[in-house]
């Protein structure tokens, strides 16, 4: 649950004790200027900031250590540990006791705020995914309801109507394939995704993807190309065709209205073939090109659930290929690429 | 309606949605154009000047806040938001910068029309009498400063009358708390809604004939309220 300093338990200790010698050796040099109560009220502040630091063990360490020093450096008979007063004696016991205390509910309250804070963070991060999943449900929910409701206003012609029944239709399957990547996402996650791999051409996959992101690529031209003569491969073609939606999709939702996006599949090497995505968007920074395939990072400002590309790695990765990003064509926008190794190579 | 088909630019940038909400506002009588981001919305509105902008909130570049901005330093035309998200203060927001009203998404298209002729109606000038004007159930005489519901003569306050006249003269719209206040009580009270509650309820006992349920002043829960004089 919570986060401790990342030095190793000893080295807590040890620092604990470095410390404690520096400030005797300050009280000490000072201690004609100190009266005991400045020095002992020190020693507790050390204690506190130990337990904030370092937590309880090192505190009642820290405590103990201090109690010794201070009995064996300020309270007389001074340079050994008998106490000869008895209000010497019952200041030692109550500096003990008191520095004991105090580390300990400092530590605990240290531990409460670390609580708090990892609370909050997993609050932020719970309030940003029903953001997410809120947009991303409700989209296609919105043309669905309001494509069904001008139809049951029964003033709709024919082919009007017959538009409006397609897009509830892709809508539909829209839905249907955000709460499939849900799905896959919680199985690679589980490390249960299982490949339903066959024989299947480069060309049968980008037809797949392309015909599913029609109604996303309303406002932008499409030029795609699949080279001639490309291997097969052994994929799952559900999964590789959810990759090339994704990319496709991510490509439509960030570039401006109307600029054209590029897909192709070509040759790589000897042994693989590579689906390249170019759009003309306002491009990935170079230091978030990574960054990107991680879960719930998101390049751009608009909505999404932010796990698009993180499914999508972890698809060819199981087909053991390869995805990553560059610029796009001539240094603008984006191109993502994936390669696929053909043959029986999954 | 078909004599005369009111304009209305749609701007959104899910095709689908665009798509959809033009068929059906084209089956419901009125004529469409579309745009895909506040840029190109702000391009339309220019060229066309259509009489009703729907606009979304969240969208590439320039938003739907910043269209409402801009269409507002350009033209007092109803300007109706959809938002995805159940989003209180982006809505305070846009009805800040000028948008008249607003509807969540999933929307049907019932009341995405009923809302559409809601503003449309209130852009329509109020029928002039020789006493003022009159709206829906309302009569107002400015300079009597008088108010009479259904034929019912009504006292104000002059507080109370300076309220009714701006809820009148901007009604169908939601009206955020900070907007009526800076309006009736200058800007220094638009941080202040528990004042307006006050008068509100007291409207209320005046104009409406059972105040726990109104029918005219309606509270529009988080935001403010709107006032619907038929």
């Amino acid at each position: 649950m919570y986060r401790m300093p990342s030095l190793p338990r000893r080295l807590h200790y040890l620092a604990a004790l470095v410390a404690l010698a520096a400030l005797v050796a300050v009280a000490h040099a000072l201690r004609n200027q100190l009266n005991q109560t400045a020095i002992a009220l020190a020693f507790v502040l050390l204690v506190i900031l130990v337990a904030v630091r370092a937590g309880r063990g090192p505190a009642i360490f820290a405590a103990i250590v201090a109690g010794l020093s201070f009995n064996f450096f300020f309270i007389g008979p001074l340079y050994s540990l008998r106490i000869h007063r008895s209000e010497d004696l019952v200041a030692f016991v109550v500096f003990v006791v008191a520095a004991v205390l105090v580390g300990h509910l400092s530590s605990r309250l240290e531990l409460r705020v670390m609580e708090t804070e990892e609370l909050q963070r997993s609050e932020q991060l719970k309030t940003a995914l029903l953001d997410a999943v809120t947009h991303d449900l409700r989209t296609p929910l919105t043309s669905i309801k309001a494509a069904i409701t001008t139809l049951r206003s029964g003033s709709v012609a024919e082919p009007v109507q017959r538009e409006l029944e397609e897009v509830i239709d892709q809508e539909a399957d829209r839905l249907n394939h955000f709460i499939q990547g849900m799905m896959d996402l919680a199985r690679l996650e589980a490390g249960e995704l299982s490949l339903q791999s066959r024989s299947v051409t480069a060309d049968e996959i980008m037809e797949d993807a392309l015909s599913r992101a029609e109604g996303l690529l309303l406002n932008h031209p499409v030029e795609s190309s699949v080279d001639p003569g490309l291997p097969r491969l052994s994929a799952d073609p559900r999964l590789i065709s959810q990759v090339l939606f994704t990319v496709i999709e991510n490509a439509a939702k960030y570039s401006p209205a109307g600029t054209p996006i590029f897909v192709s599949a070509s040759r790589n090497g000897a042994g693989s073939v590579c689906f390249s995505i170019a759009d003309e968007g306002p491009g990935i920074a170079p230091e978030m090109r990574d960054e990107v395939f991680r879960k719930f990072v998101r390049a751009g400002e608009r909505p999404g659930f932010g796990v698009g590309l993180a499914i999508a790695r972890g698809i060819v990765e199981a087909h053991r290929g390869k995805i990553w990003i560059e610029s796009g064509n001539g240094g603008r926008g984006t191109r993502v690429q994936f390669s696929i190794p053909a043959g029986d190579a999954a | 309606m078909n004599d005369d088909p009111k304009k209305i630019l749609v701007v959104d940038d899910e095709a689908q949605i665009t798509r959809v909400i033009q068929r059906g506002l084209e089956s419901a009588g009125y004529q469409v154009r579309t745009a895909n981001d506040g840029r190109s919305g702000l391009e339309s509105f220019r060229a066309w000047v259509p009489d009703l902008v729907i606009t979304d909130l969240s969208m590439p570049g320039y938003n739907g806040l910043e269209l409402c901005e801009r269409i507002r330093q350009l033209s007092e035309v109803p300007i109706l938001v959809l938002s995805v998200r159940d989003d209180e203060p982006t809505k305070v927001r846009a009805l800040d910068l000028g948008a008249d009203d607003y509807v969540p998404k999933p929307f049907g298209m019932a009341e995405l029309t009923a809302r559409i002729r809601a503003l449309l109606r209130r852009s329509a000038p109020p029928l002039q009498t020789d006493s003022g004007f009159e709206v829906g159930d309302f009569k107002i005489d400015p300079d009597q400063r008088l108010v009479s519901v259904r034929g019912r003569q009504v006292h104000l306050t002059p507080k109370e009358f300076d309220l009714m006249r701006f809820l009148l003269a901007n009604r169908g719209k939601v009206l955020t708390h900070k907007t009526i206040l800076s309006a009736v009580w200058g800007s220094n009270s638009a941080e202040q809604p528990e004042y307006l509650r006050v008068f509100v309820g007291a409207l209320r006992k005046k104009l409406e004939e059972n105040p726990r349920a109104p029918r005219y002043l309606k509270t529009e829960p988080w935001i403010g309220y709107r006032f619907d004089p038929e």
